[in-house]
Formats: structure tokens, C-alpha cells, sequence
């Protein structure tokens, strides 16, 4: 009877678990990026509401965010500029996880342990784990209504997308190894510390996500 | 009552008998750590050929153990350098460098580095400058640093433990050489665990004293 009652409890556990396997598969062979996404050339930065979301970010539903010819060329009126050299400067400010060298803040991925909400999650290829999207956060004082320029300086590799978050929205960049800089323009509806968080270099052609680091030379922040 | 002699006595033969293989283990594991306990003496080394000697020594356990004296402590320093997040790399060749980890403005956070399945054991380096015959104190300060916690370092071509003291990791180092010193540096081990599993190490500031 003991027997009868384990074996059944055994392929329970084992149907279950082929389902799970299945359900993450699924996740994960969704495709990537879509060319066909609406470009913002500007984001505002909503402070008030918090989308909630149950499930992992889906990478191929992300806005694509761009820089206006204009924008690039906009002169500052304040700049700011962190680099390892100094990572830490009035007004900005940047923590993140992966090396960190003379040279470069090297952004890498990060295994979840389970405790992160499943929001800020991706499914990557290496063993169809879970990762933290998210590898830096950048702490940046702005004021109100004021548009600011983000300068990310990097060396790339390879061609891919970078993911941004401002406020609680997310967007993609596409990172070229031919530019090696990452652009982009928002706007704040309230004064004071602002969390940009970005994620390292993924490569969008796989499918699940390659993830590759991401080194960034220096990050300027520019009020135009 | 022959009976619960005989039992008694077998016990007694167990218990002791447990006991001396338990002492004898102890002693061929103390006869193969060396302590370093005065200065250890390092010649500067290209950081390729550092670098290429810490992948090799990756799996092996550093069978010396750091130990300094409190008299260096005390000694006053000609020359010192500090080394904290916002401030990481000085004049000439003084950095940190971390390889796992995360950079908070407050501290350093090494990593053990699982990628490729073993971990990495040193996930960081720093490097300065030194002078020939001169001895350098070096404390890595983390808050919560005690016997019970260690780190593995290398220096020269030598890698070697290093348990907490007061609240830091000491390393204690005479230049051979004048030129660019490397000193690696591992997460945090604790004494009686799994040394497979570094626990993340949170470094507040390193200084090195020229003694």
C-alpha cells in the first residue's frame, strides 16, 4: 500500500514538473525585439503610478527610446559626468553590480535568488535561468520639468539592445558597436533624485536572451 | 554484570579510540600550514603573469596562513594611501579593481564568481607602488572582520589566508623590488563552511602603510 501510494506521489511530482519545464520554454522562445515598435524621443518620467506587473518582462513588448537629431546636438546648460575615476559626484551617483576597473563600470548579469519580484525578471539562456534584469541603478538629481540628456559611453563588442528603466516604465536602446554611446532624453515631473536602472548588453537575435556585459567608460548627464 | 563491565569497557576503547584518530587528523592537518608571520617578501610581477598564476591556483586551498604581529600595527607609517569607492585609483599605480562584485558608495562588494561552474577565487586586485626594502601593512577594512571569517590573498606568486583581526584583514609585505605591486584579494570564507561558497565581502576602505 506504502508503495502504490509513493509511486503515485512520484510521477505526480514528475508531471508537474515536465509542466513547469514546459510553461518556461514557452516564456522563453518568445522572439525578440520588434523593429515595428513605436520610437520615443523623450520620456517623461511618471512619479505617481507604479504598473504591477506578475510577470517576467517580455523584452519584445518594450518602447524603443531614440535621441531627435536636435537633441543630440542641444548644448547643455549644466553637465555632470561619473566615471570610475569618480563614481560619485554631487547630483549623480551610480551602484551596480559586476567589475569594476581603471577603465570601465562593467554591467553584468545577475542570477535571481528567488527573493526579486518577478517584475524586474528575464529568462536567459544559460540554463533557462532567471536573471535580475537590472544591473545598475543610476541615482540622478533633477529638477522639475527640466529635460536632461543621458550620454552612456561604452566599448562594445557586439551589436545588441540595452534596457532602461525610468520611473517605472521600461524601454529599449539599441546599442551599435559602431556608435559606442547610448543616448537618450527625458523629463521629470517632480525635483529631486531620479533612479535610471539599465541593463547590461543583450543580445536580442537569440532567442532565449544572450546576456553580455556591458562596459561603460562614463555616464554624462546633461540639463538642455 | 560481567556483561555490562565488558560493555562499559568496549565503550570506553570506542570513545578513546575516536578520540586519538580526531587528534591525529588535527596534527598532519597543522604540519601542512606554514604561518607567515613576519613580512612576506615579494618581487613586482607583470600582471599578465599574475593574473595566469591566480587562474592556476584557483582550485588549490593557500596552505599559508597570514599572521600579524601587533608590533606593526603600532609602527608609525612614512607613507600612507586610502582606498575607498569613491575614490579608487590614485598617482602612479594605486587601484582596486574588482572582477565580482558590486560598487555601492559606501562599500565594495566582492563576489565569489561562479561562471563556469568553479568558483572564482580571487575576484580582485590591488595594485600600488612600492620601494625596494621597504614594508608595506596593508588592512582591508570590512566591519565584522574576526577570527572566524577569512580571505585568501596573493602576493608575489604566493597565495596565503588571511583571518579578520579588529574589524580588518592585515597583509603584511616587503618589497623585493621597486616597481608595481599586485595584491590579489578573494570574498569572505567562514571558518567551518563549505569553501566552495564565498560569502560577499564589504569593503569600506583598504590603507597601505609604508612602515
Amino acid at each position: 500500500m506504502k508503495n502504490i501510494l509513493l509511486s503515485v506521489l512520484l510521477a505526480v511530482f514528475a508531471l508537474s514538473s515536465h509542466a513547469q519545464l514546459k510553461v518556461n520554454k514557452k516564456v522563453s522562445s518568445k522572439g525578440g525585439i520588434s523593429t515595428h515598435a513605436n520610437v520615443l524621443s523623450k520620456v517623461k518620467i511618471e512619479t505617481l503610478k507604479a504598473s504591477q506587473s506578475n510577470k517576467n518582462i517580455q523584452l519584445d513588448k518594450l518602447m524603443k527610446l531614440d535621441i531627435s537629431e536636435k537633441d543630440l546636438k542641444a548644448r547643455s546648460s549644466k553637465s555632470i559626468k561619473i566615471s570610475p575615476l569618480k563614481p560619485f559626484v554631487p547630483g549623480m551617483d551610480i551602484s551596480y553590480h559586476g567589475g569594476f576597473s581603471k577603465d570601465y563600470f562593467r554591467l553584468q548579469a545577475k542570477s535571481a535568488t528567488g527573493f526579486e519580484p518577478l517584475a524586474h525578471l528575464i529568462v536567459s539562456d544559460e540554463f533557462y535561468d532567471r536573471i535580475f534584469l537590472f544591473s545598475a541603478d543610476i541615482m540622478c538629481n533633477v529638477r522639475r520639468g527640466k529635460e536632461y540628456r543621458v550620454k552612456i559611453k561604452t566599448n562594445l563588442e557586439r551589436d545588441g539592445i540595452v534596457v532602461v528603466r525610468l520611473g517605472h516604465t521600461n524601454y529599449y536602446i539599441d546599442a551599435l558597436k559602431s556608435e559606442n554611446e547610448l543616448a537618450f532624453v527625458f523629463w521629470s515631473q517632480q525635483a529631486g533624485y531620479m533612479t535610471l536602472s539599465v541593463s547590461p548588453l543583450l543580445e536580442s537575435a537569440y532567442k532565449p536572451y544572450k546576456i553580455h556585459s556591458l562596459p561603460i567608460k562614463s555616464i554624462l548627464l546633461d540639463e538642455i | 554484570m560481567m556483561k555490562t563491565i565488558i560493555t562499559v569497557l568496549f565503550c570506553l576503547a570506542f570513545v578513546s579510540g575516536s578520540f586519538a584518530q580526531i587528534g591525529n587528523k588535527k596534527k598532519v592537518f597543522n604540519s601542512n600550514i606554514a604561518d607567515l608571520t613576519g613580512p612576506l617578501p615579494i618581487k613586482k610581477m607583470k600582471e599578465r603573469d599574475f593574473k595566469n598564476k591566480l587562474v592556476k591556483d584557483i582550485s588549490k586551498v593557500a596552505t599559508k596562513e597570514m599572521k600579524v604581529a601587533a608590533t606593526y600595527f603600532n609602527k608609525r607609517s612614512q607613507r600612507s594611501w586610502k582606498i575607498t569607492p569613491d575614490r579608487a585609483f590614485g598617482s602612479g599605480n594605486l587601484g582596486f579593481s574588482m572582477y565580482s562584485g558590486q560598487l555601492w558608495k559606501q562599500f565594495f562588494l566582492l563576489e565569489g564568481d561562479f561562471r563556469g561552474g568553479e568558483p572564482l577565487a580571487y575576484v580582485s586586485l590591488l595594485t600600488f607602488d612600492a620601494r625596494m626594502g621597504r614594508t608595506y601593512l596593508i588592512k582591508i577594512t570590512t566591519g565584522g572582520a574576526n577570527s572566524s571569517v577569512y580571505i585568501y590573498s596573493m602576493a608575489g606568486s604566493i597565495p596565503f589566508k588571511v583571518y579578520g583581526q579588529n574589524g580588518s584583514y592585515p597583509i603584511l609585505i616587503e618589497a623585493n623590488e621597486s616597481g608595481e605591486m599586485l595584491v590579489a584579494i578573494s570574498a569572505r570564507y567562514r571558518v567551518g563552511q563549505n569553501e566552495r561558497y564565498p560569502e560577499p565581502l564589504p569593503i569600506k576602505e583598504i590603507t597601505i602603510d609604508e612602515l
